[in-house]
């Protein structure tokens, strides 16, 4: 159990953190991410604080994928900001592997334990070549050159770049997909054992966006305990082991997938869709259809749907068909070739 | 920012020209309501078609180019180009051979992966960029020439991807006068513009917000009012709601759904089947040039043909074709709700 | 994002203040400060102080903001009365160590100087706090009109200072992010070396210029093309309370020269 949130509240008029805003410039404006924004815009003045996370409790398992759901300013990015102590709780603990983050020991080691991606990470890529910059964390880890040089062809190759053709490459010359598979490799070369990303796919294509979640998967798959935070349910339904539903600050649901989206309405509610076939599936259901409840993606609901609509012919009972529905069926039975290809959505 | 730099952000597989070459001749026939020659009345009208040329047009697999050769300068096309080719660095083109045709009123979306220049072509538009070879007319003002460039920018107004580098002012009512003011249009009646144009866009009584302190799906329906307030005849929207979150994106297309209603001719860049399905006609650029050009119906049908060009596959599409394969007698929708008619129908049939 | 401003983000309001035209409150803004450095006496600035609690008062801003908005600028004070506290010798010696020495004469001093920057600092805030800065952009560009004859080019200058005061927040929240995300990355920041400092300022120019030219783009596509033939929502235009204001100020003059001679 690599990280446990317990009973984290966080406020961005907390004196806690008005303390740490007077400290320095960089600090003064906790404003982070863009999710912070909406609580600080509102935050009140008379004392009465607004929380931009409240009474969060959950743990991160030991290899396990947990998804974070929210709408804007939801606090999404003001937690994945407490995974490695760069924000404090004003109230409850963050624990590392049993230590508290609030300690700065513990939140200095933390640090290349968990590797964190904030949102458009190829916006913070600097340095003069690709190998510089992924260079960096490792460097500042305090590794000598010998093995700096085997983590940034690790971390290279880890994120499907060509470590020949890109390192000696400014990382301002590469394509926008490219850039953040060199972000990625920066966070990569830390070795962390727990991966936090914040909206990893946010403005790529769909094709880069498809490359990136398989890289995603595969890390997970050679051991990376992740949290991953999207607008895209239908991202963290295919990926994501359990889902943490936020909404202003406070958890919603904790639960797998086909728990958390059975909730199509009230999800709705906070400005969240359902994946789109588990939305369908509720429509149906209120149009009728017998669909037991589970997650579907296109595949499954095809089946389920399958089911439903042909039990009476396979019965044999031809009497119930209906001389329409035979037309149209012999209608397509004269389409030719079916699609063949498979489409990433249907994995 | 991909689209600072669309020369570089070309990804490998979108400049290769053997691919681009065999797009073609692996189109399969579309399997549309409209091209299996409707075998159910009931089914094909109610297939969800907002457009009566969907079920009318013929089952041509997909009309490249289908732009009619009509005089260039004629008025009722909003945007034409002909032969459009354009490149940054006067070496590899983002655009090639681009001829479209847009009538005034239509909602087009204009769809394709990172670098497939639709951006590029967007900004042709709006003449910020001029073609290097081949024209572009909007509302028959020819782009090239410099005295109508104004005319042009005001006519077919723009908003672009990122909310946060599109406005100039810190308040709202502000940045909506921006354009009309530097029309030179008088103050009292800035004052009238800026306060329909917010009102067309929902945003009444947002005049003295402050910019920096909306949503960023508030402050795009901004950027629309600062274009509105120019009254314009087209409207651009280059991947505007590719930053925003489902909410914001939606409130932004009900909107866009408004305006076409009120006569303005839309173009749509974007990158979201789902959104490009609620268009009137899909042009899908690749490489450059146009891959296809026809209905949503017709085009967004084409699951292989979409995988080709790096595009995501709608999904009542995927779900229909998913249904077709396990003997399901659909046919294939773009519109979760017409599939959803159609299912129905078949289950109280069963 | 109340605090990212320097000092005194615009305040919405439709006070007498608020509605002052843009260049003679620019103009005024100075005036008034001017007359804090005549003040020579505690009576001086108290009756300073009176004048500018009455603009807030007028202007309808509460006390706590108001001191809020000068809350960031507040060390300036804390090190000059330091400054004055240690180094000013004079009168009665109250303790002395190395080479500091605190005595009535740098006490009374330091107070002097540091109710005087308050009052400065407030003063400059009342006009960033009333005016939007796309109007104190105008005014400023109106100014320097005379020296366009000169070739000075007035109208870009004050759109590039615009411009700037409109994005500044936004880069003080790009900087937060990208100092996170190499905090993240095992940056240690208090070493205050090279390769650090670039971690930070790199990204953060490629992000303006990022910035600036899609910001560029879009001014362009709605027809920007100078301050040639542009007209304005809220035309600046000389009225009643500006000559009211004008007064004013001269009688707030006359008020602190007044104490000058009374109680030299």
């Amino acid at each position: 159990m690599p990280l446990a949130f317990e009973c984290v509240s966080y406020s961005y008029d907390a004196p806690k953190s008005r303390k740490k805003r007077a400290k320095s410039f960089s600090r003064r404006h906790t404003g982070g991410g863009h999710d912070a924004q909406a609580p600080q815009a509102n935050a009140p003045s008379d004392g009465k604080r607004v929380w931009a996370l409240h009474d969060v409790s959950f743990t991160l398992d030991d290899g396990e994928f947990l998804g974070l759901a929210g709408h804007t300013g939801s606090g999404k990015s003001t937690l994945i900001q407490h995974a490695n102590g760069l924000l404090h709780p004003a109230e409850g603990h963050v624990l590392f592997d049993g230590a508290d983050l609030s300690d700065k020991k513990t939140a200095q080691t933390c640090r290349s334990a968990v590797g964190l991606v904030f949102q458009y990470p190829e916006h913070q890529l600097f340095a003069a070549t690709v190998y510089e910059d992924v260079a960096f964390g490792p460097r500042n880890l305090g590794l000598d050159d010998e093995e700096v040089a085997r983590r940034v062809s690790e971390a290279l190759r880890l994120v499907h770049l060509d470590e020949a053709d890109v390192a000696q490459r400014s990382p301002f010359e590469l394509s926008g997909g490219q850039q953040r598979r060199v972000a990625f490799a920066g966070v990569l070369a830390m070795q962390p054992r727990v991966l936090v990303m914040d909206e990893p796919v946010a403005g790529l294509d769909p094709v880069a966006r498809e490359e990136f979640l398989e890289l995603i998967e595969e890390l997970h798959r050679h051991g990376l305990s992740i949290m991953m935070a999207s607008h895209s349910m239908e991202d963290l339904a295919r990926l994501a082991d359990r889902i943490l539903v936020l909404d202003h600050g406070e958890a919603r649901w904790l639960g797998v997938p086909e728990e958390v989206f059975s909730h199509v309405e009230e999800l709705r509610e906070i400005g969240l869709n359902a994946p789109a076939s588990q939305q369908f599936a509720e429509e149906l259901r209120h149009a009728g259809f017998a669909l037991p409840e589970k997650l579907y993606d296109e595949a499954s609901l095809a089946d389920a749907l399958a089911q439903q609509l042909k039990p009476h012919r396979s019965a044999g009972a031809d009497d119930l068909r209906s001389p329409l529905a035979d037309a149209a069926e012999q209608q397509l039975q004269s389409v030719p070739s079916q699609p063949t290809s498979t489409h990433p959505k249907e994995r | 920012m991909p689209d600072s730099s669309p020369q570089k952000s070309m990804s490998p597989r979108e400049s290769n020209s053997d691919l681009r070459a065999a797009v073609p001749d692996s189109v399969p026939e579309p399997r549309t309501a409209a091209s299996d020659g409707a075998p159910d009345p009931r089914t094909a009208a109610s297939d969800g078609a907002p457009d009566p040329r969907a079920a009318a047009s013929d089952s041509a697999p997909c009309p490249r180019n289908a732009a009619p050769a009509d005089a260039p300068g004629s008025r009722d096309a909003a945007v034409q180009t002909h032969d459009l080719a354009f490149s940054y660095d006067g070496d590899t083109f983002v655009l090639q051979d681009v001829t479209i045709r847009i009538p005034r009123g239509e909602f087009v979306a204009i769809l394709g992966g990172n670098g497939s220049g639709k951006s590029t072509l967007a900004k042709h538009m709006n003449a910020l960029l001029m073609p290097d070879h081949g024209n572009v007319t909007v509302l028959g003002h020819d782009t090239a020439d410099e005295e109508s460039t104004y005319v042009i920018r005001s006519q077919a107004g723009m908003v672009f991807q990122n909310p946060d580098d599109q406005l100039v002012a810190s308040l709202v009512e502000n940045d909506v006068a921006f354009g009309p003011e530097n029309l030179g249009v008088p103050a009292n009646e800035l004052r009238q513009r800026v306060d329909e144009s917010l009102s067309e866009v929902g945003l009444e009584g947002f005049q003295t917000r402050e910019t920096a302190a909306l949503s960023g799906g508030q402050k795009q329906r901004v950027a629309v009012a600062g274009v509105l307030a120019m009254r314009p005849d087209i409207l651009i929207l280059d991947e505007a709601t590719s930053m925003l979150d489902p909410q914001g994106r939606k409130k932004l297309m009900e909107l866009c759904h408004q305006l076409h209603r009120e006569g303005k001719t839309i173009v749509m860049i974007t990158h979201f089947m789902e959104e490009a399905a609620q268009a009137q006609r899909v042009i899908i650029l690749n490489g450059g040039r146009v891959a296809c050009d026809g209905a949503p119906e017709e085009v967004l049908t084409q699951s292989d043909l979409l995988e080709h060009l790096n595009l995501d596959v709608p999904f009542a599409c995927t779900l229909s074709l998913e249904l077709q394969k396990r003997g399901v007698p659909v046919h294939v929708h773009i519109h979760p709700d017409s599939l959803k008619e159609e299912l129905c129908r078949l289950h109280s049939n069963a | 994002m109340p605090d990212t401003a320097l000092i005194g983000r615009y305040w919405p309001g439709t006070s007498p203040v608020h509605r002052m035209d843009a260049r003679a409150k620019l103009v005024l803004s100075l005036a008034l400060m001017a007359v804090t450095f005549v003040a020579q006496t505690f009576w001086g600035l108290a009756a300073c102080a009176v004048f500018v609690a009455a603009f807030f008062a007028l202007s309808r801003i509460p006390l706590a903001k108001a001191l809020r908005s000068i809350a960031p600028l507040a060390f300036i004070v804390v090190i000059t009365a330091l400054l004055n506290i240690f180094f000013v010798q004079g009168g009665t010696v109250y303790a002395q160590w190395w080479i500091f020495c605190i005595s009535q004469a740098g006490l009374v001093q330091a107070a002097f100087i540091s109710c005087r920057l308050l009052l400065l600092l407030l003063e400059a805030s009342l006009l960033t706090l009333t005016t939007q800065t796309l109007d104190i952009t105008d005014a400023f560009e109106h100014l320097l009109k005379p020296f366009a004859k000169l070739g000075l080019p007035a109208h870009e200058l004050s759109m590039m200072m615009g411009i700037a005061l409109r994005f500044l927040p936004q880069f003080a929240q790009e900087l937060t992010t990208i100092y996170r995300a190499q905090i993240s990355r095992g940056a240690r920041f208090s070493e205050g070396r090279m390769r650090m400092l670039l971690s930070l300022t790199v990204p953060l120019f490629t992000s303006a210029f990022r910035h600036a030219e899609t910001l560029s783009g879009a001014m362009e596509a709605r027809c920007y093309h100078g301050g040639a033939g542009r007209t304005r929502l809220h035309p600046l235009r000389f009225g009643r309370i500006d000559g009211i204001a004008v007064c004013v100020i001269a009688l707030m003059l006359a008020c602190v020269i007044a104490t000058n001679f009374v109680f030299a």
